[in-house]
C-alpha cells in the first residue's frame, strides 16, 4: 500500500503538482486504503483499474482535478494533436479522392450541427500562488471562480498567503468552477469562512 | 460486438459521474464510503477505472462540495457533498438517464432469444 502511495507521488512530483495538493491527495487515499484494508476490501476494489497502474492512476487523478502544471499538461495536448494528425493523413491517404471529398463534406455539415462540450473552457486559471488572500479572493471571483480556502500551517511566510492553488494557473476552466486555494493561517481582520479545519 | 465486460465498462463510464452524485446527495461521503455505498448496491468497480480522477473532475467542476471533517474512526477525512449546481447536473443527467433508460428497454426489454447449448 505504502509503496502505491510513493508511486504516485513520483508521479505527482514529475508533474510538479504543488507540494499541499499532493500531500491531502496522498493523505486521502492512504486513510482509504488503510480503512478498506482493515475490512478485508482489496485495493482493486477501491481503486478499480488503477491498483495496477499507480503512475497512470495518479496523472489521471491529478489531470482531472487540474493540478497539472501547464507544461506537462500542454506536451501531454501536443502529442494527442499530432497523434490525431498522424491517424488523419493515414486515413486520407488510405481513402480514395472521392471518399476523401465525401468525407469533407459530411464533416463540414457534422460541424454545423455538434452541440458544444459540456467541459467548454471560457477562462485561464490566474496565478495567486504568495498573493495576500483578500486580494486572491477578489480577483478569483472576478475571473468567475468559486473560491474555496484550505487552511495549512506554513512556517516562514506571512499569515493569508497562498501556498498553492486548484486548478493550477493556467488551467482552463467554465465559469462558475471551483478554486481552491491553499492559504497560510487566515489573518484575523479577514472575514471569508474557511472550509477546512 | 463488445464482450461483456467492455460493454459494461462502456454503460458505466457515461453514468458513473451520476451514480457518485446520487450517493453522496443522499448523505456526504468520504471516496472509500462512496465505493462502499456503490458496492452494496451491486456496482463494484472492480476492473473499472478508479472513482478519484471522476471525483476530481466533479470537484474541479464545482459539482461538489468538500470539507475535511472527523471520520467514526480514524484520521480526518475529505467529505464529498453535491453542491447547487450539481444537484441542476443530477436532476438534469437523471431525466436523460431515464429517457435513454425506458427508450431502450422499449426496444431490449420485449427480445427473449432462445439459445441452444
Amino acid at each position: 500500500m505504502s509503496e502505491f502511495i510513493e508511486e504516485c507521488r513520483r508521479e505527482w512530483k514529475r508533474l510538479r503538482v504543488p507540494d499541499p495538493i499532493a500531500d491531502e491527495m496522498a493523505a486521502d487515499l492512504a486513510a482509504d486504503l488503510q480503512e478498506a484494508e482493515g475490512e478485508g476490501v482489496s485495493p482493486e476494489e477501491v481503486l478499480g483499474s488503477g491498483a495496477s497502474d499507480p503512475r497512470a492512476f495518479a496523472a489521471s487523478w491529478a489531470t482531472e482535478r487540474g493540478v497539472v502544471q501547464p507544461r506537462f499538461r500542454d506536451k501531454f495536448r501536443r502529442r494527442l494533436v499530432m497523434l490525431g494528425a498522424a491517424a488523419l493523413l493515414a486515413a486520407l491517404a488510405g481513402a480514395g479522392l472521392a471518399v476523401a471529398i465525401y468525407t469533407s463534406s459530411q464533416q463540414s455539415h457534422a460541424s454545423t450541427v455538434t452541440a458544444p462540450s459540456p467541459h467548454a473552457t471560457n477562462a485561464a486559471v490566474p496565478d495567486f500562488v504568495g498573493f495576500p488572500i483578500p486580494l486572491a479572493v477578489r480577483q478569483g471571483e472576478a475571473a468567475g471562480l468559486e473560491v474555496r480556502i484550505v487552511l495549512t500551517k506554513h512556517a516562514g511566510l506571512p499569515a493569508g498567503t497562498v501556498l498553492a492553488q486548484a486548478p493550477v494557473a493556467g488551467e482552463e476552466v467554465v465559469r462558475g468552477s471551483t478554486l481552491e486555494l491553499w492559504v497560510t493561517e487566515c489573518s484575523r481582520s479577514y472575514k471569508k469562512p474557511c472550509q477546512y479545519r | 460486438m463488445a464482450t461483456d465486460s467492455t460493454r459494461r465498462s462502456q454503460l458505466l463510464r457515461g453514468v458513473l459521474d451520476l451514480c457518485l452524485l446520487a450517493v453522496i446527495h443522499e448523505e456526504p461521503a468520504y471516496g472509500y464510503e462512496m465505493t462502499k455505498r456503490l458496492s452494496a448496491r451491486g456496482l463494484s468497480i472492480v476492473g473499472e477505472g478508479s472513482i478519484y480522477p471522476l471525483l476530481g473532475r466533479l470537484e474541479r467542476d464545482g459539482l461538489v462540495e468538500t470539507y475535511r471533517a472527523v471520520s467514526d474512526d480514524g484520521p480526518p477525512r475529505k467529505y464529498y457533498c453535491v453542491s447547487h449546481k450539481g444537484r441542476r447536473a443530477l436532476k438534469d443527467g437523471l431525466g436523460e438517464w431515464r429517457s435513454v433508460r425506458d427508450a431502450v428497454d422499449g426496444v431490449l426489454g420485449v427480445v427473449e432469444p432462445e439459445v441452444k447449448p
